[in-house]
C-alpha cells in the first residue's frame, strides 16, 4: 500500500477513533461504554495494520477486542449500580486544553510522520539480526532474544495478575471446591438484591423444583426456564462452538510455532487459546464445568517456570542468564531452540492466566460467594 | 500456430476471470452499501440486525470470492477461500446470538403505530 | 511539509486527553478503569506511529534491499498491551471487592 493511501486511511480511522472516544465519554450506561471501548480497540487495530505492525494488531485484536470486552461484560453483569452522566461545568475542561496545547507545541519537535524516529537502534537490529540470530521476524528476535529479560518480566506480570485475582476473588477457598449442586441451589436466593446478584446457578430440575418450593413461589420449572431465571443454552452457540473449537486450537498452535517466521508468538497464541475456553463458558452456561482453578494455577506457574528455567539452563551450561548461544554448537540453531522454549513458556502462561481470569469473573457474575 | 492459439485462449480466459472477479466485487459492495443504508433506515433493533447481517454474511463473501479470483498464486486464493468459509459459518452465528440475547432480555419488536 | 499522516499525532493527543478526563472525573470506579484503558491505547498509537518509515514494509526479513519499519516500538507496545489487560483485570477485581465491602458494611 502506498504511503499516501495508507496515511489517508489512517487519518480516516483516526477521526473515527476520536468520534468513538467522545461517544464513550458521553455515554450514560456502562454497557454502551464497554461496547464502544471494543469498537475503539477495533479501529486502533486497523490503525496498527496501516502502520506496518501486524504483531501488535494481532495482539490488540485478541486481547483488546475480544478478551477485555468479555471480561468487562462479565464484570458488568453483576454490577447493578445506576450510571449517571457527569454533570460538570465547562470550567473543568480548561486544564485539559492547556495540557493539550502544551503537548501539541512540544510535538512540533517530533520527527515527521514516516521518518522513523529512533532509527539508530532499529538500524542496529535490522542489520545484525540476520547474522547473530538468523530468525526472519525482527519482532520475535528482539522480543525473545535481544530483550528476553523484559519479556520475562512481562510474563511475571501476567502470572502475578492471575494470582492476585485468585486471591482477591476467592479462588483458593476449599469450601467452594467441595460444594455440591444441592447446596448451591439452596444458597441461591431467587430475588435477593445485593450489589452482585446471583444469576441463577441451579443445574438440575429436581434441585430447581425443590428450591422453588422452598422459596414459596408458585411458578413451575418450565416457567422459570422461560422467564430467564435459570441459564439456558442456545443450540446454535453449542453447535458452532463445538464445531469451530478444533480449528481455533489449530490456529493457536500454528501462531505459537510459526512466531519466528511470521507475525505471531506466545502472546497472541495464548490469547487465542484462551478464547476457546471463553467460548465454551459462554455457550454452555447451564453445565457445571469442573473447577479448573487448581489446574490453571499449576499451568500458569509451569509456563513461567519453563521460561525461567531456560535461563537457568544456560547458566548451568557455563554462560550468563538467558544466553542462548550456550544451548547448542550452531549459533542460529541455538537461538531457535531458545526462542522456541521461551515462547512456549509465554504461550502457556498467557493462555492459562487468561482462562483463570475469565473463569474467576464468570464465577463472580454467577454469584458464588 | 497452435501455441499462438492456446496463448490467445489463455489471455481471453484471464480477461474473463478478471471481469467475473470485478463483477463479484461490485455486487458485494452493492450488498454492503444496502446493508449500511438499512442500518440507518430501519426503525428497530431486530430489523437493524437483519440489515447488518446481510453485509457480514453475504456481502463480504462475494467480495472475498472476487479477491480470490484476482490472486496470482493458488495458495493465496485457497487462504482467501478458507477465510470466506469461516465468515460464512461464524457471522450468522454471531448475528443469531445477538438477536437471541435481545429476545431473552425482553426487547419488544417494533409495532407500527396507526394514527 | 505537512502530510495527512500527522493527524495521527493529533488523534493520539485527543484520545490521551479523553482518557485522562474519564479517569480523573469519572463518577464510579468502572468509568475510571475504562478511562485508563483508553489512555493506554493512545500511548500505544503514538509510539507505533513514530516508528513507521515511509516506503517501509512490515518488519519480517525478506531481503536486505527492502526498507523496514522500525521493529523496536512494536516489541515495547506488545508488552504494553498485555500488561494493560492484566492491570485492567486486577482493577476490576478491586472494584468488585470495594463494592462488596461497601454493601456488607452498610
Amino acid at each position: 500500500m502506498s504511503f499516501e493511501l495508507s496515511s489517508l486511511l489512517l487519518g480516516l480511522f483516526g477521526f473515527g477513533l476520536c468520534f468513538v472516544t467522545i461517544s464513550i465519554i458521553r455515554s450514560k450506561s456502562l454497557f454502551t461504554s464497554i461496547i464502544l471501548l471494543s469498537a475503539s480497540s477495533l479501529m486502533i487495530m486497523l490503525c496498527y495494520l496501516l502502520m506496518d505492525a501486524p504483531d501488535v494488531a494481532m495482539t490488540e485484536a485478541a486481547i483488546g477486542v475480544c478478551l477485555s470486552t468479555s471480561v468487562l461484560l462479565k464484570f458488568a453483569k453483576g454490577y447493578r449500580h445506576a450510571e449517571e452522566a457527569e454533570q460538570n461545568s465547562k470550567l473543568h475542561l480548561i486544564p485539559y486544553f492547556i495540557l493539550g496545547s502544551i503537548m501539541i507545541y512540544a510535538g512540533f519537535d517530533l520527527a515527521l510522520y514516516g521518518e522513523g524516529a529512533g532509527s539508530y537502534i532499529s538500524d542496529y537490529f535490522l542489520r545484525h539480526t540476520g547474522n547473530e540470530i538468523g530468525v526472519p521476524s525482527f519482532v520475535a528476535a528482539i522480543l525473545a532474544s535481544y530483550r528476553g529479560y523484559d519479556t520475562l518480566g512481562e510474563t511475571t506480570v501476567i502470572f502475578t495478575a492471575a494470582m492476585a485475582l485468585s486471591i482477591l476473588l476467592r479462588g483458593f477457598s476449599s469450601k467452594l471446591s467441595s460444594q455440591t449442586s444441592e447446596s448451591i441451589s439452596s444458597n441461591a436466593d431467587l430475588g435477593s438484591i445485593s450489589a452482585f446478584r446471583p444469576e441463577g446457578v441451579i443445574i438440575n430440575k429436581d434441585a430447581l423444583a425443590s428450591a422453588l418450593s422452598n422459596s414459596g413461589s408458585q411458578i413451575s420449572v418450565r416457567e422459570a426456564h422461560r422467564s430467564g431465571m435459570t441459564p439456558k443454552g442456545n443450540i446454535v452457540a453449542e453447535v458452532m462452538v463445538k464445531f469451530i473449537a478444533p480449528f481455533i486450537l489449530f490456529l493457536a498452535v500454528y501462531i505459537q510455532i510459526c512466531g519466528e517466521i511470521s507475525p505471531g508468538g506466545g502472546f497472541q497464541a495464548g490469547a487465542i487459546f484462551a478464547s476457546i475456553a471463553i467460548g465454551f463458558y459462554l455457550a454452555f452456561p447451564h453445565k457445571v464445568l469442573v473447577n479448573p482453578v487448581r489446574v490453571l494455577t499449576i499451568a500458569t506457574s509451569v509456563g513461567l517456570l519453563i521460561y525461567a528455567s531456560t535461563g537457568l539452563l544456560t547458566v548451568f551450561l557455563g554462560s550468563w542468564y538467558l544466553d542462548y548461544y550456550a544451548l547448542a554448537p550452531d549459533p542460529h540453531f541455538a537461538q531457535k531452540i531458545g526462542i522456541f522454549a521461551i515462547e512456549l513458556g509465554v504461550g502457556i502462561t498467557v493462555a492459562a492466566g487468561m482462562m483463570l481470569i475469565y473463569f474467576l469473573f464468570d464465577r463472580e457474575a454467577k454469584g458464588l460467594q | 500456430m497452435i501455441f499462438r492459439m492456446t496463448r490467445y485462449l489463455k489471455i481471453r480466459m484471464l480477461v474473463l476471470i478478471s471481469i467475473i472477479a470485478y463483477g463479484l466485487i461490485v455486487i458485494g459492495i452493492f450488498f454492503i452499501t444496502s446493508s449500511i443504508i438499512g442500518l440507518f433506515r430501519f426503525p428497530d433493533f431486530y430489523t437493524k440486525m437483519h440489515a447488518a447481517g446481510v453485509a457480514d454474511s453475504f456481502g463480504i463473501q462475494l467480495c472475498l470470492l472476487g479477491f480470490a479470483l484476482m490472486q496470482t498464486s493458488v495458495m493465496a486464493a485457497v487462504k482467501i477461500i478458507i477465510i470466506m468459509i469461516l465468515f460464512f459459518l461464524l457471522s450468522p452465528t454471531a448475528n443469531h446470538l445477538l438477536i437471541a440475547a435481545a429476545h431473552k432480555s425482553g426487547l419488544k419488536p417494533y409495532k407500527k403505530k396507526n394514527k | 511539509m505537512i502530510n495527512i499522516g500527522h493527524i495521527i499525532y493529533l488523534v493520539a493527543v485527543f484520545v490521551f486527553l479523553g482518557g485522562l478526563y474519564m479517569t480523573l472525573s469519572g463518577k464510579s470506579y468502572i468509568r475510571k478503569i475504562i478511562g485508563l484503558g483508553i489512555f493506554q491505547n493512545s500511548i500505544l498509537i503514538f509510539y507505533i506511529a513514530i516508528g513507521k518509515v515511509r516506503g517501509g514494509i512490515m518488519p519480517i526479513d525478506i531481503g536486505p534491499e527492502h526498507s523496514y519499519s522500525s521493529p523496536v516500538p512494536h516489541v515495547l507496545m506488545l508488552t504494553a498491551i498485555v500488561v494493560g489487560f492484566a492491570t485492567l483485570c486486577v482493577g476490576l477485581a478491586l472494584a468488585i471487592k470495594i463494592e462488596r465491602g461497601k454493601n456488607a458494611g452498610s
